[in-house]
């Protein structure tokens, strides 16, 4: 991987990941057109994030994300004629919620540290122990494979389900969604034919 | 192309897979090119697999939950750290080098021309100077068989031919490490010293506070006198540090593996105390901000504080520290203050 990659993708580990919860809750009081959800925004926030030539302008992080997504909203409202003038008029005036932390406050060490072991305890076998096995004492797969008995294979797809299910509790401060499994297609085994 | 927009399911999905492959190098040439397709297809299956690398780096802090003694962290509020199982863990193995080298091969061209720096080398002139801000950490990638990670606040000169890196550090802190059987080889002159290897990871500190300081996390170093030119070398291997100083000579510490690991938590952004005074960790956390931490009298800068703290977050760290020493802090706009 490019070195300045690795930075990037550090530099988000550290300012941006932690305010996921506060940007999904701010999605949540948003009207979406139809067709797109949550996660769609959320992706396409980070996307827009990466497109920065220079991520270490950004002054606060978590504003930033959040102007973002209100952005993303109303393209999307706006590419869907969608003529909610009330839903447009209350994106304009959305102001945080007295619960949000305020933008001083940003989780300690201690309680970032505290939401990561929540997310991994709330992993199930055996995906958590490859996740541990992998994090923590940093093993080959080919290791993780021989002592869990599985294939290579078997123990990066588990590791990579894991990395989903711990990325989902982290981005709800470790609740689950309301719904019910983020939205899978029906036609996914069809879409991954075409994409040989 | 498909007529109905993709799921953001799927796309996660995908975006988990593909950041587990490329942080295993377990991806082919073929499987490279497609990856790369997907990314230059939809904002969102970029974004999706950044949030994925970020997540897999996020995991790697908990390695600090289970390192520490949750005894030690007793606080009066409930946000002690949860312990969490960690099977099999009776031997630490010593970690590889967690993020492997990826050697590009053919493809090269055609990534230029998509255009998308996915998996682009920096390919850097034969003399290039590198520095590091307060608080940055850089990764520089030396050639295809060599890496450097630069702390906070440094200066390198790197010159480079073929396959050989000489590193000239002008002050701070790098680690170096370098693939074995690749031909590669790094020399990190401080002026003072010159530390080798052909294969290995070792990190090298030249800072104002103390005397310079070489640590060896895997494989071979070797550590020669600078100045003098005599052929006199000492080999260093895993887990040892070297303290040169200039009364007592160059001192070989072994050092546990979890303290190995603590001295380069750095490269996570992090700084693991463990009994260390406030003084020091104070400090330590100069070289990150300009935030200093103060202490409102010596017998509270001499008070010992444990644990793994974000490295530019000073004030969270005085918080931290106040509150499991039953202290308070005062907050100034430079500074933070550690007072009973």
């Amino acid at each position: 991987m490019s070195p300045d990659l690795h930075f990037r993708n550090a530099w988000i580990a550290r300012n941006i990941l932690p305010h996921e919860p506060t940007m999904r809750r701010f999605l949540a009081r948003q009207l979406l057109p139809p067709g797109i959800d949550e996660e769609d925004v959320v992706q396409e926030v980070y996307g827009r994030l990466i497109e920065m030539p220079s991520l270490g302008d950004i002054r606060n992080p978590r504003s930033y994300m959040i102007g973002l997504a209100r952005n993303i909203v109303l393209m999307h409202l706006r590419r869907a004629r969608i003529v909610a003038i009330r839903s447009l008029e209350e994106m304009a005036e959305t102001h945080f919620a007295a619960d949000d932390p305020s933008p001083e406050t940003q989780a300690s060490d201690r309680q970032q540290l505290h939401l990561l072991a929540q997310a991994i305890a709330s992993l199930d076998e055996p995906a958590r122990s490859v996740f541990l096995l992998r994090a923590v004492d940093g093993l080959p797969y080919a290791d993780i494979a021989h002592r869990l008995g599985l294939s290579e294979n078997a123990v990066q797809k588990r590791h990579a389900r894991a990395l989903e299910q711990f990325m989902m509790l982290l981005g709800r401060d470790g609740n689950a969604p309301a719904h019910a499994t983020p939205l899978q297609s029906q036609t996914c085994k069809a879409s991954n034919d075409e994409r040989a | 192309m498909m007529n109905e927009r993709e799921a953001s399911g799927d796309i996660s999905r995908r975006a988990a897979e593909l950041a587990v492959s490329f942080d295993a190098g377990s991806l082919s040439s073929a499987d490279r090119i497609e990856a790369e397709a997907w990314l230059q297809r939809d904002i969102r299956h970029r974004g999706a697999f950044a949030r994925a690398q970020a997540g897999l780096i996020h995991s790697r802090k908990a390695a600090a939950v289970s390192t520490f003694d949750t005894d030690r962290y007793s606080t009066t509020n409930d946000l002690s750290p949860v312990e969490v199982s960690v099977p099999d863990t009776h031997a630490r193995i010593a970690p590889p080098t967690r993020r492997r080298f990826i050697a590009l091969g053919g493809s090269a061209a055609a990534m230029a021309v998509i255009g998308i720096a996915a998996f682009g080398v920096t390919t850097i002139a034969s003399t290039q100077a590198y520095a590091t801000a307060l608080g940055e950490t850089r990764v520089i990638q030396l050639g295809e068989a060599a890496r450097m990670t630069l702390n906070t606040d440094s200066r390198v000169l790197v010159k480079t031919q073929g396959r050989s890196h000489h590193v000239a550090l002008e002050h701070g802190e790098a680690l170096f490490e370098v693939v074995s059987g690749r031909g590669a080889s790094v020399l990190v002159d401080t002026g003072t010293s010159v530390a080798g290897s052909t294969g290995g990871s070792f990190a090298v500190r030249k800072t104002q506070d103390m005397p310079l300081q070489v640590l060896v996390q895997s494989g071979d170093v070797s550590l020669s006198d600078g100045t003098t030119q005599s052929s006199k070398a000492i080999h260093l291997t895993a887990n040892q540090r070297v303290i040169a100083d200039l009364g007592t000579g160059n001192i070989v510490t072994p050092l546990s593996q979890d303290k190995v690991d603590h001295e380069l938590e750095w490269r996570n952004g992090l700084l693991a105390f463990e009994d260390e005074t406030l003084f020091d960790a104070a400090r330590e956390f100069a070289r990150y901000s300009s935030v200093s931490i103060e202490v409102s009298d010596p017998s509270v800068g001499q008070q010992t504080i444990t644990g793994l703290f974000d490295a530019r977050d000073p004030r969270g760290f005085a918080q931290s520290a106040a509150l499991s020493l039953g202290m308070r802090v005062q907050n100034y706009p430079n500074a933070v203050r550690i007072e009973p």
